[in-house]
């Protein structure tokens, strides 16, 4: 439990001040106010020339209000575009909103899940892509089956917005990307298993 | 989070511009407003600064003479509480200086000689075991030496960092800072 003067003073601020200036002060400044209207040296933050014993070191009083003032609305304007540009990215990242509108608009709570899905199909494919480079026989066996659920998917996703049990579309189009990944993961196995193969036919043949 | 920023900004101005643009008026009931508002706090951070209640009052007497008269220079840019303190603060420096206390003096790092034995300043005073008390630590920074009782009520009471303190009291950053570092320990020390 350490406490630190900083913090007590924080928390107890208003107690420190515990004096009050005499009744007639008012008074006073009300007839120096009366008499003194062209003032002398005035020590407010704004005026340039301060009387202090060491000019020329002196920097402008309150370097506080010096950044306010730099602080304008332009700055201000642009500061808050770039949160908020800053903040839409990283919804979409996460929720996927111009990439699925009409899921998040259904459910946001499944917008997530369809992001890391899709994502995760298109890196996939791409992946299927590349170990069939050498066998564009296979490759095009292997779309078809895609294709398929690829449609499905396609068609679950046009009736989305006319359906009246979205909760329920919503549901089987995530299965039927659980599906795609599940058909893409194993044909991944097997391009794997036939390279394997291959591979061990080759060094029989050596 | 921007638009919290932005609120925040314009409640601060808002909160007095009436106040203050019928001061500009030479409104004398928006005057007595402002000083009703302010007075207390200022006054009190003339105490602290000074040490001395008569000269506190004469102060803050010529700061709020001064603030009314030049209140044509506040634009809005601060709070209207924060341009008076300013205000008060330098008139109360620099009364201090027409006291010729040499103020200057904190530029050497020999203020601390009357302060008694000087510990290592890169080890942190043990704040565990003191006790602490509004009413003690203020009588034990009126026993404080100008220079650290200055630097202390800036920092730790009005809320200036050390760039804000290094410029009103014209010495470095890093001397407000080690000031400030010596004048708690120094503080701490009294309150045993």
């Amino acid at each position: 439990m350490k406490k630190n003067l900083e913090r007590f003073v924080r928390d107890n601020r208003e107690d420190f001040d515990a004096f009050e200036p005499s009744f007639d002060l008012w008074a006073r400044i009300e007839t120096g106010l009366a008499t003194d209207t062209t003032a002398g040296p005035f020590s407010g933050p704004d005026v340039q020339e301060v009387p202090m014993p060491r000019p020329g070191k002196e920097k402008p009083f309150g370097s506080r209000f010096t950044i306010w003032r730099g602080l304008d609305w332009r700055v201000a304007a642009s500061v808050a575009v770039l949160l908020l540009a800053g903040a839409f990215f990283y919804a979409n990242h996460r929720y996927g909103v111009t990439e699925q509108p009409e899921v998040v608009a259904v459910n946001p709570s499944y917008a997530r899940e369809f992001v890391q899905y899709t994502r995760l199909v298109d890196l996939k494919r791409e992946e299927l892509k590349q170990m069939t480079a050498s066998n564009p026989e296979l490759y095009k066996t292997f779309a078809k089956d895609l294709d398929r659920l690829e449609r499905n998917y396609q068609t679950l996703k046009a009736d989305l917005p006319e359906n009246p049990n979205q909760e329920v579309l919503v549901q089987a189009m995530i299965q039927n990307l659980q599906l795609q990944i599940d058909l893409l993961n194993e044909q991944l196995r097997v391009i794997q298993r036939i390279k394997q193969q291959s591979q061990n036919t080759d060094e029989h043949l050596i | 989070m921007s638009d919290t920023y932005l609120l925040e900004t314009k409640v601060y101005i808002d909160r007095n511009t009436e106040l203050v643009e019928r001061c500009k008026l030479g409104e004398r009931k928006a005057q007595y407003e402002l000083y009703r508002q302010y007075a207390k706090a200022m006054y009190n951070v003339c105490v602290r600064i000074l040490n001395h209640d008569a000269e506190a009052e004469d102060v803050l007497q010529e700061a709020f003479i001064d603030a009314f008269n030049h209140i044509h220079s506040f634009r809005g840019q601060s709070t209207f509480g924060a341009w008076l303190k300013q205000i008060v603060v330098n008139r109360a420096i620099n009364h201090l200086r027409s006291r010729r206390l040499t103020l200057v003096d904190l530029d050497s790092s020999r203020l601390g000689d009357d302060e008694g034995p000087d510990i290592a300043d890169d080890e942190p005073f043990d704040e565990d075991g003191v006790q602490y008390e509004v009413e003690r630590i203020r009588k034990s920074m009126e026993r404080l030496s100008e220079g650290y009782r200055i630097v202390l009520s800036l920092y730790l009471f009005e809320g200036y960092d050390h760039e804000e303190i290094g410029n009103i009291l014209n010495i470095s950053e890093t001397t407000s800072r080690t000031q400030y570092l010596r004048a708690k320990k120094r503080l701490l020390e009294l309150m045993k």
